[in-house]
C-alpha cells in the first residue's frame, strides 16, 4: 500500500517537472530589398556588352538589365559586372573517398553522395567569383560515376545547392585510373589494387567493355537489377545525348583515345577535361564534335607531361570548337579561374570567347544554361563585380552576388 | 550487508492471492536518505528517501520522513542513479572490429568482451554502472552492440543497436595523406574545430568511397535478413559513427530515408546548425565525446545546441585510452560550455538509458528499476565531488 502511494507521488512529481523548453523558431524570409548594380561595363555573355548600364536583382533572380541607371532599393556602383563564373573542373571532391575503387566503372554512383559541402573550398571558389561548379569524383576509376552541377554558396545542403544532379558522366584516360594497380602476383589477392587496369590500354579496354556490355545488354533485352540497372540507365542517358561524358585527357594519345571511343560508340556528347594538347589534334576535335575544358595555364608542361600551348584557346575559337576554361581549384592568384580568360586572351583569344568560356559555354555543356551563365532577365542572380576590366592582371573580383545575395560586398 | 533482502518476500507478493504481509515488506525495505536525491531527469529532492527492496527501487519518498518499521541509513551528500556510458570498449582488448569483412551485421559484441577485465572495475569505481559495448567505426557494419553492467559484466540488453559507420575510417580509400591534408586545412580555415578523421585501411576492403558506402549500406538495409531485417522493421536501433559534418549529414539523411531509429556517435561539431537540423529531421539522438582537455569550444557547445532542440544525447567513453573519469569530465565540460544542467545530467542517466534501450532497467530512481545508485559527497556535476559508495542491484559493490 505504502509503496503504491509513493509511486503515485513520484509519478506526479515527475509529471509536474517535465520541461517545456521553447523551440527556436525558424527565421521567416523577409521581403528582400532589390539591388541595382550600376557599372561602367556590363558584360552579359548574351549579346554585346553594355557601356554604362545596370543590372537589377530582385529576390534571387535578375529582374532587369540594360543601359542607363535603373533603380532599386539598394544601389551599388562598380567598374564592371560579369555573370558568375562556372568551373567544370574545380577539384572540389573528398579525395579518394569520392570515388569507388572496388570496381573499375562504378557508373551507378553519384558524386552527390560523396561531397563535403562544409569544406572551406566552396567558400574559396565563391570568393574568387566562381558561383557554379561541376563536382566530379576523383579520377581513380575509368568511369567514376556521375558528376553534379552545384552552386558554391548557400546552405551546405544538396537541396539548396544542386542545379543538376546528372551534369555529366565522369571518365578518365591516362595513367590516373591505373596508377597503383597491379596484377595478383604475390601480396594479397583481394586487395583492390590487384585489379585491372594497369596500363593505358587497360584503361581504354575498361571504358570500351563498359559501353559494349551496356549496349549488348540493351540489344539482348537483358533484365538487370540494383546497381547494374542504375548503371545501364546512366549509359542509356549518355547514348541519348542527355548526359555528356567529361573525360580527363591531357596528352595527345589520351585525347585521341577518348575521341576514338566517342566515334566507335557514337557517344553524342563528349567533353575532354584538361586537354592541354588539344592544339595538336584540331582536325580530330572538329570531326568528332567534341568539346574541351582547358586546364589552368602553366608555362610549358602540365599533368602527364602534356604541353599546353598559350595559343590553344585562340585555335579552338578559330575552329569553332566549343571550349571552357578551368581553374582546378587552384588557390594561387594567377592560377585561379578569374585569371584564366586573361591567359587565353594573351594567347590571342578574343575577349568575348574568353568570357563565354567561363560563363555561358560551360553552363550549356552541363545543361544549366536556362538557370546560369549569362546576365539575362529571369536567370539566377549570380554575378561577379570587378575593380577594373575583367580578367586583366591588374583587376580583381571585388564583389560576388549569389542567388541575389551579396556574398562578397564591394563596399566592405 | 543487506542480508535482510530476501527474494521470498517479493515472490510472495507477486504470486500469492492473499494480501502480502505489510510488516514483512516494510522490514525488507531499505530506506536511504540523502541530503539531495538527484533523479534521472535532473529533479533534486532535498532530504529525499529512496526505498529499495529485492534489488529494485520501490519508490522515492519526497517528504523526508523515515518509517520506523523499515531499516534506514542516512547519507550526507547526493544520491543519484548509476551513470551510463553510451559507447565504450571495456574489456574488449582491441578487438572491437573484425578486419576481414566490412559488413558484419551478425557479429555480436556480447561475445567479444572479457567479463573479468579490470576495465569494468575501474568504470564501476567511477560511478559508471552500465555501458554500451560497441564494435568500432572501422567497419561500415561492425555488428550488434550490447549493454552490460560494469559489476559482474552482466548483459542487460543482448542486442541494443546495429553499429554502423559513415566515417572514413570505415572506408578503404587509402586516402590517408591526402585527406589528412584536406581536413587539416579545413580546420585551420574555420575557427579551429576538430574535423580530422583518417582513412587508414590498407586497400584490401570495400567500399572505398562515401558514395559506395551509401549504396552498399542501402542495399544491406533493404535486402538483408536477420539483424538487418530487424533494423529495417524498426525493431533494432542503429548506432552510427559519423565525425565530420558531411558524414553526419550523410548518415542522418540515410537514416531518414531508410526510417532507421537510434543515434549518431561522434559528431564533434554537433553545435553546427546544419548538423542539429539533420539530426532533428532524422529523429536520431547523439552520443558525444569523450572530451579531452584539448577539446575545442565548438565541440563542447554541442550538448547545449542539441538540448535547445530537445535532441536526446548521451556521452561516450570510447576505448581504454580514455580513463573512466572522462565520462563525468565530458559532462562537466559540456555544462561549463553552457548546456543546461538537467540535459547534461539526463545524458549521464535517463537519456543514456533510453539511447541504450534499457530505460526499463536503469537510468533513474523509479519504482521497478534496478537499484543501481551512487552515493556522492556532493553534486556529481561538480568535479570536486567524490564517490562514497556504489550500489548495484541494491548491493554495495564499491568504495
Amino acid at each position: 500500500m505504502k509503496a503504491l502511494t509513493l509511486t503515485a507521488a513520484l509519478a506526479l512529481c515527475l509529471g509536474g517537472l517535465t520541461q517545456a523548453t521553447e523551440v527556436e523558431s525558424t527565421p521567416t524570409p523577409t521581403q528582400k530589398k532589390s539591388i541595382v548594380l550600376r557599372a561602367d561595363h556590363v558584360f552579359t555573355a548574351a549579346g554585346d556588352p553594355i557601356k554604362g548600364g545596370f543590372v537589377l536583382v530582385e529576390g534571387d533572380k535578375i529582374a532587369g538589365v540594360g543601359p542607363g541607371a535603373g533603380s532599386g532599393d539598394e544601389e551599388i556602383e562598380v567598374f564592371a559586372v560579369t555573370p558568375g563564373l562556372i568551373d567544370l573542373s574545380p577539384d572540389i571532391d573528398t579525395g579518394n573517398f569520392s570515388v569507388e575503387q572496388s570496381t573499375e566503372a562504378p557508373i551507378d554512383l553519384s558524386v552527390t553522395d560523396a561531397l563535403d559541402l562544409f569544406s572551406y573550398r566552396w567558400k574559396r571558389e565563391l570568393k574568387g567569383g566562381v558561383t557554379t561548379v561541376l563536382a566530379s569524383p576523383k579520377d581513380r576509376a575509368v568511369l567514376g560515376g556521375t558528376a553534379a552541377v552545384i552552386k558554391t554558396g548557400g546552405p551546405p545542403l544538396l537541396e539548396a545547392r544542386l542545379l543538376n544532379k546528372y551534369g555529366a558522366l565522369r571518365a578518365a584516360m591516362g595513367s590516373e585510373p591505373s596508377s597503383g594497380n597491379r596484377a595478383a602476383r604475390g601480396g594479397a589477392p583481394r586487395n583492390f589494387y590487384t585489379r585491372r587496369p594497369t596500363t593505358r590500354m587497360g584503361v581504354e579496354w575498361v571504358f570500351r567493355k563498359t559501353f559494349y556490355d551496356a549496349l549488348a545488354n540493351k540489344r539482348n533485352d537483358v533484365k538487370l537489377t540494383g546497381a547494374a540497372k542504375k548503371g545501364q540507365e546512366v549509359i542509356a542517358r549518355v547514348m541519348k545525348g542527355e548526359l555528356a561524358i567529361v573525360c580527363e585527357a591531357y596528352p595527345t594519345h589520351d585525347i585521341r583515345t577518348a575521341l576514338f571511343l566517342k566515334e566507335e560508340f557514337g557517344i553524342p556528347r563528349m567533353i575532354l577535361d584538361g586537354a592541354a594538347e588539344a592544339w595538336r589534334e584540331p582536325e580530330l576535335l572538329k570531326r568528332t564534335g567534341a568539346a574541351v575544358i582547358l586546364p589552368p595555364y602553366v608555362a610549358g608542361r602540365t599533368t602527364e607531361n602534356a604541353f599546353y600551348a598559350l595559343e590553344t584557346a585562340k585555335l579552338l575559337e578559330e575552329l569553332g570548337i566549343e571550349f571552357a576554361l578551368s581553374g582546378n581549384g587552384n588557390s594561387s592568384p594567377l592560377d585561379r579561374l578569374m585569371h584564366q580568360p586573361g591567359w587565353a586572351m594573351r594567347g590571342g583569344c578574343s575577349f568575348d570567347a574568353a568570357l563565354e568560356a567561363v560563363t555561358i559555354t560551360p553552363a550549356k555543356m552541363v545543361g544549366v544554361a536556362d538557370r546560369v551563365g549569362s546576365i539575362e532577365v529571369g536567370k539566377d542572380a549570380d554575378l561577379v563585380l570587378w575593380s577594373g576590366v575583367p580578367f586583366e592582371a591588374t583587376s580583381h573580383v571585388i564583389g560576388v552576388v549569389l542567388n541575389g545575395e551579396l556574398v562578397v560586398d564591394p563596399r566592405k | 550487508m543487506i542480508s535482510f533482502f530476501t527474494a521470498f518476500g517479493f515472490a510472495l507478493a507477486a504470486t500469492a492471492p492473499e494480501v502480502p504481509n505489510e510488516a514483512e515488506l516494510l522490514a525488507n525495505t531499505l530506506q536511504i536518505q540523502a541530503s539531495t536525491v538527484l533523479l534521472g531527469d535532473g529533479t533534486k529532492i532535498e532530504n529525499g528517501v529512496v526505498l529499495v527492496r529485492d534489488g529494485k527501487v520501490v519508490g522515492v519518498n519526497k517528504d523526508g520522513k523515515l518509517n520506523d518499521a523499515s531499516p534506514s541509513m542516512k547519507h550526507e551528500g547526493f544520491l543519484t542513479p548509476g551513470l551510463i556510458a553510451c559507447q565504450a570498449e571495456l574489456g574488449v582488448q582491441g578487438e572491437a572490429y573484425d578486419s576481414t569483412r566490412t559488413m558484419l551485421p551478425e557479429a555480436r559484441m556480447r561475445h567479444g568482451f572479457r567479463p573479468g577485465h579490470s576495465d569494468f572495475r575501474h568504470a564501476l569505481h567511477n560511478g559508471i554502472t552500465s555501458v554500451v559495448l560497441s564494435p568500432n567505426e572501422e567497419n561500415p557494419i561492425g555488428g550488434v552492440t550490447t549493454v552490460v553492467k560494469t559489476h559482474g559484466a552482466k548483459v542487460v540488453n543482448k542486442e541494443a543497436h546495429l553499429a554502423m559507420s559513415f566515417s572514413t575510417a570505415g572506408l578503404s580509400g587509402g586516402g590517408f595523406s591526402f585527406n589528412f591534408f584536406f581536413e587539416a586545412k579545413d580546420f585551420m580555415a574555420e575557427d579551429g574545430g576538430f574535423e580530422s578523421t583518417a582513412g587508414s585501411q590498407s586497400g584490401a576492403r570495400m567500399p572505398t568511397s562515401h558514395s559506395g558506402l551509401v549504396r552498399d549500406l542501402g542495399s544491406a538495409v533493404a535486402d538483408g535478413e536477420g539483424v538487418l531485417g530487424r533494423v529495417r522493421a524498426g525493431k533494432l536501433p542503429v548506432l552510427i559513427e559519423a565525425w565530420d559534418r558531411n558524414e553526419v549529414v550523410r548518415a542522418a539523411r540515410f537514416a531518414a530515408e531508410n526510417k532507421l531509429k537510434g543515434a549518431i556517435r561522434g559528431l564533434p561539431l554537433g553545435s553546427d546548425p546544419y548538423v542539429v537540423a539533420a539530426l532533428q529531421t532524422s529523429g536520431l539522438g547523439a552520443v558525444l565525446g569523450p572530451y579531452g582537455p584539448e577539446q575545442k569550444r565548438r565541440s563542447l557547445e554541442s550538448a547545449g545546441a542539441l538540448a535547445a532542440q530537445q535532441i536526446p544525447f548521451a556521452f561516450a567513453l570510447d576505448g581504454p585510452r580514455f580513463a573512466p573519469e572522462s565520462l563525468r569530465w565530458s559532462a562537466v565540460a559540456a555544462l561549463n560550455a553552457g548546456a543546461p544542467y538537467a540535459a547534461v545530467w539526463k545524458a549521464l542517466t535517463k537519456d543514456a538509458a533510453s539511447i541504450a534501450g534499457v530505460a526499463d532497467r536503469v537510468g533513474d530512481l523509479k519504482a521497478g528499476l534496478d537499484a543501481d545508485f551512487i552515493l556522492w559527497s556532493g553534486d556529481p556535476l561538480n568535479l570536486a565531488s567524490r564517490i562514497d559508495a556504489v550500489y548495484v542491484g541494491g548491493e554495495k559493490v564499491g568504495h
